[in-house]
């Protein structure tokens, strides 16, 4: 420390404005500069003399100040007990939050909240509606399925237009596109409710009234869940076949009517849809599905199953039995989404029985299929791989058609 | 109040040098006090409150004594009864060494008094009010380093004002 700082610091020293250390570092310079120390008692003595001087007496407060100060005390009592009010108050603040706080934090409060969150979740992604609800409340959206105009025509069957004045006005009515999706359930199963999440199969009820199926649509907006209605619906459809090529007034219709009018309705539905599911493509094209009332099979199954129908393909069965095992491996693999091999497969086995079962005619062995070939669906039908839009409105339009 | 009596008296007397004139000026300056006693800031000491509401009036009264009569250095005052002449310090050093003490007290008196305004106020807060500089710095709305100025030229004056009591201070220190 040099003597510049000393001095302008020996000021704070004498006054103990100094903290230690700093006070150390001067003291330690006063021991070795012998001017500043010289400094220092000086100014030591100085305030050694101006210490001694005795402070007058004080006078007394006068009357006047008394007086003012008994005459505002009670107010400053006033003001000083504001703080204690405003204090109180804070404190009730304090309280009310933390009471809020209590109950927020029970146990109950914290289930109930958990249990609208859940209903509310549930609302928000489950489609399920009461079937009342379905009926009633939401009639634009639902449609009534007859189950048995759900049936694909079978392979002899000759396309016959269907007689729209048979059908009730009621069951007429057109449906929003890409509202009304429904999976339907064989005729035997009696009546069931559609449901429209991706996988989730329609819920057979013990009602056997003959009539089909109650589609109610949920907001599905999302591509897959379309494809998933689609695919639902084709499965009802394939899986109504046996049953309702029974019945002579209906068989043909569903399946007839389709290719062509499922185009129409859902080109306008989809209007810039991107690529479609290769599964919902595949389904509609081919009018193949899988079984009803399950929510599928895994990727593994799916896999397990293609490889058991390879295997029986590669054993050399007959050629009845090779063409009903390629056609289910057709399935299968269209539900695998593996369009390609399905298309292979459709052209190695499916085709050439069809040719050598004189079918060959009714059936276009290019893999687009021919507009007119559309309305002729046939089991040996080729799959095609057509953009996402056509494909998406062509499941919609056949499940639109089923309705009628 | 009890606490604050005695060295604001102080403060105010070496302002006015008036015994009467401070006894006046503080209960001035109490009833300002309690009158102003919702205006305070709590975040202020209230220490430092007191001696800006005193100063105030010392500066008030020496604002108004301007414009009045001067009294005649010779002339007593009735409330002390001597002259102002009286009161500054002698050249002459104290004959009896005895009575030391008792002239200190008038030596320290006459120097403090000597010393500027804005010294002595200084030098009063912080060495007999014991207010810190920075709180003096607040009271005389000055930068702390000016009050320490103030406060180290305040010393040197005394200093130089006592020198006659070297030897008095060294017995003492």
């Amino acid at each position: 420390m040099d003597c510049e700082t000393c001095s302008e610091l020996l000021l704070d020293l004498h006054y103990d404005e100094l903290d230690a250390a700093r006070a150390d570092e001067v003291r330690a310079h006063l021991t070795t500069c012998e001017a500043c120390s010289a400094a220092s008692a000086r100014l030591g003595r100085t305030r050694s003399l101006v210490a001694g001087l005795a402070l007058p007496d004080a006078p007394q407060p006068s009357a006047a100040v008394m007086a003012a100060l008994s005459a505002t005390v009670p107010a400053v009592e006033r003001v000083s007990a504001v703080i204690p009010i405003a204090r109180a108050r804070q404190a009730r603040a304090t309280g009310w939050l933390q009471r809020v706080g209590e109950v927020a934090m029970r146990r109950q409060v914290a289930m109930a909240a958990i249990s609208m969150l859940m209903f509310g979740l549930g609302l928000r992604y489950l489609p399920f509606r009461s079937p009342t609800q379905s009926m009633t409340a939401e009639a634009p959206q639902t449609e009534v399925v007859p189950a048995t105009e759900l049936a694909p025509a079978p392979v002899s069957a000759a396309p016959t237009p269907a007689p729209a004045g048979a059908m009730p006005l009621a069951m007429r009515r057109p449906i929003p596109p890409l509202r009304a999706q429904s999976q339907a359930t064989a005729p035997t199963e009696g009546r069931a409710y559609g449901r429209i999440a991706a996988g989730e199969p329609a819920r057979p009820t013990s009602v056997a009234d003959g009539r089909g199926v109650v589609a109610e649509a949920p907001a599905a907006d999302d591509l897959e869940a379309r494809a998933d209605a689609v695919r639902g619906v084709v499965r009802a459809r394939s899986a109504a076949a046996p049953a309702a090529s029974n019945s002579p007034a209906s068989a043909g219709f569903a399946s007839n009517t389709l290719a062509a009018s499922e185009e129409r309705q859902l080109q306008t539905a989809l209007p810039a849809e991107p690529a479609a599911a290769p599964a919902a493509i595949a389904a509609t094209g081919s009018g193949l599905g899988s079984a009803p009332s399950d929510r599928g099979p895994t990727r593994g199954e799916l896999a397990s199953e293609i490889g058991h129908y390879q295997q029986q393909l590669a054993a050399n069965p007959p050629p009845a039995e090779r063409v009903a095992i390629a056609r289910s491996l057709q399935r299968a693999l269209l539900r695998a989404g593996r369009i390609e091999e399905a298309n292979r497969v459709q052209a190695e086995y499916l085709t050439r029985a069809a040719d050598t079962t004189s079918l060959a005619g009714q059936v276009g062995t290019s893999p687009v299929r021919p507009p007119a070939a559309a309305a002729m669906p046939s089991p040996a039908r080729p799959v095609v791989t057509r953009p996402a839009r056509r494909s998406v409105s062509n499941a919609q339009s056949d499940f639109n058609q089923s309705a009628y | 109040m009890r606490r604050h009596r005695t060295p604001l008296f102080h403060f105010i007397l070496r302002s006015v040098k008036n015994a009467a004139t401070a006894d006046e000026l503080l209960q001035d300056a109490w009833l300002r006090m309690i009158q102003g006693a919702r205006d305070f800031q709590r975040a202020s000491r209230f220490t430092t409150w007191a001696y800006t509401v005193a100063r105030n009036l010392c500066i008030d009264h020496a604002r108004k004594a301007v414009h009045r009569r001067h009294h005649s250095l010779d002339q007593p005052r009735e409330e002390e009864g001597s002259t102002l002449g009286d009161r500054v310090p002698a050249n002459d050093a104290p004959a009896d060494r005895q009575a030391i003490g008792h002239e200190l007290q008038g030596s320290l008196v006459s120097a403090i008094d000597a010393l500027p305004g804005d010294q002595r106020e200084v030098f009063v807060l912080r060495e007999y009010s014991k207010l810190s500089f920075k709180e003096i710095a607040d009271v005389v709305g000055a930068p702390e380093n000016t009050v320490k100025s103030r406060m180290r030229y305040a010393l040197e004056r005394l200093q130089s004002s006592l020198a006659e009591y070297e030897d008095y201070a060294r017995t003492l220190g």
